[in-house]
């Protein structure tokens, strides 16, 4: 067999390999667990409650360099299953100017695109799991009600809890006007 | 037998036509047992794909963050978010000078479709999904080569050899691809195409040294008579049409590092390429001519072509809305199978070589303005190790016998080593801009250039005439107009 022939085989197989070996990092919907069903209700609509970590500090400011830029939006949009409010982005800061274009705006831009967007988190800011029950008196009904409750309280999310809601949930229920950050998310 | 026609006799006179350039041609009458020429195929010849791709020197295989991911780096799809319509146009234009016994220039230009393709995210909970389909050429197929002067100069009281070359290719490879992106971690995407290629390819050549006669203050060129014969003197054309088809594929992975790299590699796989077409033929000396060219039965033929695996790798960095990126690309094309080894004649060593290629590219992002501005520049190493060089004719007598095709005759050519001067290289400049956060429009220009001559001490095996140096000059202009529509 010559060279390239066995390559041909080995690099899809090693590909393959290399995948279960990662296992299923990209998911379609939230995996079923008894937690996520115990929790599935009107005060438990985003993720922020359950998925503490990554909301508080920013794993990395906009790392290709998009932010403030005209172009932030075309590259690093809004994905269009999930409703991200106006100007396209976790907060509803527009890109590149405007009233609210302070550095603070920007970096709260950055930081919330950054961990609302694109998947994931960084390895070692994965949600804890299991998430604990939430405490009783911890939602409190406003625009900051999540389900279950997490290894944070309501108190330990605020005033970061801009982020957004998926589409396709805006038919449920428990939809609600203020988004969160899907803490599972980031931008790169 | 009287010098006139002979019908469907072309199969050794097709393959001694050995012209360089050209490709199928050469193997289009196939069975026939004399030496190939050693082929120099456009089919290592990439086109490109997208403005703002090709304006930061291709160097993109690192960035693929639009629907071009399908031909640079599949994986780098995971990073679309939003349903993505992309197409655009491609305008190219040749210029060839050779300079063997005088400078003979030739400049062509065509436009074309450069791709269409469409990229949608499958909503997920958590990591991407996202497929694409596409269609986009893969390689460009356009070659020339003219040359044209005298051999020997003509005199008042003594006739001149002339020589005639005129060769020409046009034809594009194209694929259709699916591809799609999956984010394997939140730090890696992995990705993989596969393609259906399709394409044609159309040849002409004419080569003849003709007899020159003073005639006035201008001169004659004849091939000869049977009341003036002349040995030296032919004149053979060939005419090739051919459709294509073939498959190819490749995988890729694009890891993101929060320090804002991005790092790529991507495996091309092996190009399965299948020419299905008819040649036509016409060999013409003093006494006879061979053809199947004005009228009779074409040659049919079936070529395979294998082009061998690609690996690349790429970098890129974005920050402050500078973004700067560079790759290589490898590839062993001493592994072309075409039909057998392409090898250099009477040896076992390939007529190609390992190549390596090499792109950096810029781009930088106004803050105020919607607008871009890019740069860059790559390297194409010319894969082919020979150059064409003089041609050599042999007479070979009618036996008498219009059941014999031995008597047919023969032209030849050498291929000496090239001494690549100045090998393939393109310069670029791009910029873009953006309309209503939705639309990308996007123009590349590229320059490229390269030069290879015969080398030094290079004799050639005819007695015709004296050896003469033959030097190639290419450059190579290219537009592109891309747009990209983001749909929400």
């Amino acid at each position: 067999m010559k060279p390239s022939s066995q390559l041909a085989f080995r690099v899809p197989a090693l590909v393959g390999v290399t995948a279960l070996l990662a296992g299923c990092y990209t998911m379609f919907s939230h995996p079923e667990t008894d937690m996520a069903d115990s929790f599935r209700d009107s005060r438990h609509s985003d993720c922020a409650t359950c998925h503490r970590v990554g909301f508080e500090t920013p794993l990395a400011p906009d790392p290709y360099g998009y932010v403030a830029f005209p172009f932030q939006n075309f590259y690093t949009p809004c994905p269009w299953w999930v409703d991200c409010g106006s100007g396209g982005f976790i907060g509803g800061a527009a890109a590149g100017g405007g009233s609210g274009d302070t550095e603070a705006a920007k970096r709260r831009s950055s930081v919330e695109r950054y961990l609302g967007i694109r998947g994931g988190t960084r390895p070692d800011s994965q949600p804890s799991s299991p998430p604990a029950a939430a405490p009783a008196g911890t939602s409190t009904g406003d625009s900051s009600s999540n389900p279950g409750a997490a290894s944070g309280t309501k108190e330990d999310q605020g005033g970061q809890q801009s982020g957004r809601t998926m589409k396709k949930d805006s038919s449920k229920p428990d939809a609600r006007d203020d988004r969160k950050p899907d803490p599972n998310r980031r931008q790169r | 037998m009287s010098r006139g026609a002979r019908r469907n006799r072309a199969t050794a006179g097709l393959l001694a036509l050995g012209v360089g350039f050209g490709l199928a041609a050469v193997t289009a009458a196939g069975a026939a047992a004399q030496s190939l020429a050693p082929v120099e195929l456009s089919e290592t010849d990439l086109y490109g794909m997208g403005a703002r791709a090709m304006g930061m020197g291709t160097a993109y295989d690192a960035i693929s963050e639009d629907a071009t991911a399908i031909f640079f780096n599949p994986a780098g799809l995971a990073q679309i978010r939003q349903p993505e319509l992309s197409g655009g146009l491609g305008y190219d234009r040749f210029g060839h000078e050779t300079d063997h016994t005088r400078l003979t220039t030739w400049h062509d230009d065509l436009t074309r479709v450069d791709h269409v393709a469409l990229a949608y995210p499958v909503p997920t909970y958590r990591g991407s999904l996202v497929l694409a389909i596409g269609f986009h050429r893969l390689a460009d197929l356009n070659q020339a080569f003219r040359k044209s002067g005298f051999l020997i100069d003509a005199t008042a009281s003594s006739p001149g050899l002339y020589e005639i070359e005129n060769y020409g290719r046009t034809g594009m490879v194209n694929a259709w691809t699916g591809a799609v992106g999956y984010d394997l971690s939140p730090h890696i995407s992995v990705g993989a195409s596969v393609s259906y290629l399709t394409g044609s390819s159309s040849q002409s050549s004419l080569v003849g040294n003709y007899r020159a006669t003073v005639s006035g203050s201008d001169y004659t060129l004849d091939l000869g008579s049977p009341s003036n014969p002349d040995d030296r003197l032919f004149e053979q054309r060939n005419e090739l049409e051919a459709d294509l088809d073939g498959v190819t594929g490749s995988f890729a992975i694009l890891g993101y590092l929060d320090s804002g790299f991005r790092l790529s590699g991507v495996v091309d796989l092996p190009s399965k390429l299948t020419y299905q077409g008819s040649s036509r033929f016409r060999l013409e000396d003093w006494e006879k001519i061979d053809s199947n060219l004005d009228s009779g039965q074409p040659d049919f033929f079936t070529d395979k072509i294998t082009m061998p695996f690609t690996l690349r790798g790429g970098v890129s960095w974005g920050r402050n809305g500078l973004l700067l990126a560079g790759g290589l690309r490898w590839t062993d094309y001493s592994q072309i199978d075409f039909e057998g080894p392409i090898n250099i004649p009477g040896t076992a060593e390939s007529a190609y070589r390992s190549v390596v290629a090499v792109n950096l590219g810029a781009e930088y992002q106004l803050p105020s303005l919607p607008l871009r501005f890019r740069g860059g520049f790559f390297t194409e190493p010319i894969p082919y190790k020979l150059i064409a060089a003089d041609t050599d004719f042999q007479f070979v007598p009618d036996d008498n016998d219009p059941n014999t095709s031995n008597d047919i005759s023969k032209v030849y050519r050498d291929y000496p080593r090239a001494d690549i001067t100045s090998d393939q290289k393109f310069l670029t400049l791009g910029t873009g801009v953006l309309i209503e956060n939705q639309l990308s429009l996007d123009l590349a220009y590229l320059h490229g250039w390269w030069e290879r001559r015969t080398p030094s001490g290079y004799e050639n095996g005819t007695t015709y005439y004296p050896t003469y140096t033959t030097v190639e000059k290419v450059t190579r202009d290219r537009f592109f107009l891309s747009t990209t529509l983001h749909f929400e």
